[in-house]
Formats: structure tokens, C-alpha cells, sequence
């Protein structure tokens, strides 16, 4: 049974969930997420599907189990987000389409999740690739549905209300009219905009906003969707064709909790984190970054983002991808 | 580093900005969502914009 403790120190929440530590592990003959057939042993018994969501056997947060089954009506959860019955695909190779029926798939979760009276906050994100502790390569994604609102999430909405209350303007907003057209722009859209933040922690990190401000996934229009979708392509896709093969990374969605309060600062975005800082070096998160909590970046904002604007032409222009060395 | 990511290696590329953009252009269709339950009590549910279940789970 998963079990959450108060660090007092730290003043953060801390998941135990002994169960994981058994669960399946990088497998070779075997998928779990492919799709299976009725009556078939993978987490998936159908003969096909688009996108799937099922209650990850191995949660992280609960309690929603007793005697191993889980408990009606759920209070708070893990779910995993299958993006293609196609094992081999990444979400940089996905159909625009597929992309977009991933965000109204995130955003119904968003809403259901959310409407759980002990959910504060959903938390979408994904995973890619084993240098950031992948156990299974079929491409998916995560939900967990927390009972509390997790701590960066926390700290960027106390920084944006500060900045409502000095200015009356949204933090987020204002950072997207200044990174919109300067030199950490990665693409700005018509309704997207991706930059690499001044103070980025990781070489390639990029932030993809929609520039209205809107809370929440579920409040993305049609067109802001269909725009959404693509960026997560523009991004993902430039990744691949600057380092030349398929980047690992972990995508994180922020936005606003679900806990009754309107949390009317909070702006919708998600931020991109890949490991590498080149071709065949990984940035690794040590002593300065996890015993003091201070990152150190070995390359510039601005750098990082210039070669990734080289990479938003179209894919025929790109160099092929080629052996990691 | 110790291990290699995946590599591009199985011909697909990313998908151009033609060709999202060309897609742009298509209306969403209406989300359909089917739930079924697995063995052992969980819920999984398949999302589409067409019937796509064709198992009993």
C-alpha cells in the first residue's frame, strides 16, 4: 500500500511504495503495453486501440488498493497514458492527429482526474528514454492524480501571485511577450510559443505556452489544440534531429490544481527536460544540484536555443540521424 | 554514458511542419471513450475518435 510522509525539514511530501521496487523491468520478450487480444496478458486486451489509459498496477500514490483490488469510487491514483499500439514509435514520430487526440485524451484526464474530491493537483508528464528511468519502452506517458499541490508547481504559482499582486499582470504571460521574440526563442507560433528559459537547469530545456492565458489543458480551444500538438512535435522533433538520434527526455505538465480553489495565476505550460548537454555527454544531477539544490548548466540558454531554432526546418533539410557515437 | 538511446534507425522521421500543418486544417472529430475493466478490478479506458474496441477485456 503506497504511504506519503511529511519531510518537516523540507517541508515536502515523500511516496512510499514498496511495491514498485519488484515491478516489471525493462523486458525483452515481452511488452506489456502492446496491445494483446481478448483474453492476451498484457496490460492491454485489445485487438487494437488508439489511445489507452488504464490504473497503473504499480501506483505510486493511493490509497486506492485493498486486498490488491482497487477501491470504489477512487480518491487519488496513477494512471499510464499509451500513446500507439506501435511499440517502436516515439512521440516525435506520431501523426499530428495522434498528438491531438493525446491532448483531449490529457485533457479529459485533467478533468475526471480532478473532479476526485482528494485530487489537488494532476500531473501529467512522460518519461523517454533509460537515462531517465524508463522500465518500459513502448511509448506512454504517466498521470499521477496527488492529493497536494507538489512543490515546484507550488513555488511557481506563489512567484506568479506575487507578481499579480506587484504588477497585476500574470509572471507567465509577461515571460512569454519576453522570450517571444528574443534570443531563447525556439519557435513562436500563432497561438504556441517555445523558449528556453534565461534560467534554464538543464542545457536543452525548453517551455512550450500557449499565449492566452488560459489555466488548465481542458481550456485550450479546438485551434489551440490542434496548435498544442503540434509544438509538442516542433520540440520533440528538433531534439531528434540535433543530437541525430532519438533524445530521451522528461516532459513535464504544469498547470493549474484542482483542489476548489480558482487559481487564477496559474498558466498552463509544460517544460522539457533532456539529459544531454551534447551528443555524448548527460548532465547528471550531483552534489551541487541535489545536496544543496543549486543547478549548475554547462551550456548557455541562448546557445542551446539557437540550435534548436536550426532544427524548425522542415525534416528533408535536417541531417539525417546517424549512430550515437 | 553506458547505454545508447533508440535511434532513428527504423526509417520513420518526424513528422514536417507541412505536414502538421496540413492537418491543422481537419475538424476534430468527437472523443469517444470506452471503459472496461481488467482482471484484477482496474479500469482501462480507450480513447479514439472512432470505435476502435473490438475485445472483451
Amino acid at each position: 500500500m503506497p504511504d506519503l510522509r511529511f519531510d518537516l525539514l523540507r517541508r515536502e511530501w515523500v511516496a512510499y511504495a514498496t511495491e514498485r521496487n519488484d515491478r516489471t523491468f525493462l523486458p525483452t520478450d515481452f511488452c506489456p503495453l502492446c496491445p494483446s487480444g481478448s483474453g492476451g496478458d498484457s496490460e492491454v486486451p485489445l485487438d487494437d486501440f488508439e489511445v489507452v489509459v488504464f490504473e497503473n498496477r504499480f501506483p505510486a500514490f493511493g490509497p486506492d488498493r485493498d486486498g490488491g483490488r482497487p477501491v470504489r469510487p477512487p480518491s487519488t491514483g496513477c494512471e499510464v497514458v499509451v500513446y500507439t499500439p506501435e511499440h517502436k514509435m516515439t512521440l516525435a514520430q506520431l501523426p499530428v492527429e495522434r498528438v491531438r487526440l493525446l491532448v483531449d485524451v490529457w485533457a479529459d484526464r485533467y478533468v475526471e482526474l480532478g473532479s476526485r474530491p482528494d485530487v489537488a493537483y494532476v500531473y501529467i508528464f512522460e518519461n523517454k528514454g533509460e537515462e531517465v528511468g524508463v522500465t518500459l519502452h513502448h511509448p506512454h506517458g504517466q498521470i499521477y492524480a496527488l492529493p497536494f499541490v507538489p512543490p515546484f508547481a507550488d513555488q511557481e504559482l506563489r512567484s506568479s501571485h506575487e507578481h499579480v499582486v506587484d504588477t497585476g499582470r500574470c509572471l507567465h504571460c509577461d515571460t512569454i511577450k519576453d522570450e517571444s521574440e528574443g534570443p531563447r526563442v525556439v519557435f513562436s507560433g500563432d497561438s504556441m510559443v517555445a523558449f528556453v528559459p534565461k534560467a534554464a537547469r538543464w542545457p536543452y530545456e525548453v517551455h512550450i505556452y500557449p499565449r492566452r492565458h488560459v489555466r488548465s489543458i481542458a481550456q485550450l480551444d479546438s485551434g489551440e489544440r490542434w496548435d498544442f500538438a503540434d509544438a509538442l512535435l516542433r520540440v520533440t522533433s528538433a531534439y531528434d534531429r540535433h543530437f541525430g538520434f532519438s533524445t530521451p527526455y522528461v516532459m513535464a505538465m504544469h498547470q493549474s490544481p484542482t483542489d476548489g480553489s480558482e487559481w487564477l495565476q496559474s498558466h498552463l505550460h509544460v517544460e522539457f527536460y533532456p539529459p544531454h548537454r551534447r551528443k555524448d555527454r548527460l548532465k547528471y544531477v550531483a552534489g551541487v544540484e541535489l545536496g544543496a539544490g543549486t543547478f549548475v548548466n554547462d551550456t548557455k540558454p541562448e546557445t542551446t536555443a539557437a540550435a534548436l531554432r536550426l532544427q524548425q526546418e522542415p525534416a528533408g533539410k535536417a541531417p539525417s540521424a546517424s549512430p550515437k557515437p | 554514458m553506458s547505454r545508447s538511446s533508440a535511434r532513428l534507425a527504423d526509417g520513420k522521421r518526424p513528422p514536417s511542419p507541412e505536414r502538421t500543418a496540413a492537418a491543422r486544417h481537419k475538424r476534430p472529430r468527437q472523443l469517444t471513450k470506452v471503459e472496461l475493466e481488467l482482471g484484477d478490478g482496474r479500469y482501462l479506458l480507450a480513447y479514439g475518435y472512432r470505435a476502435t474496441v473490438t475485445a472483451d477485456a
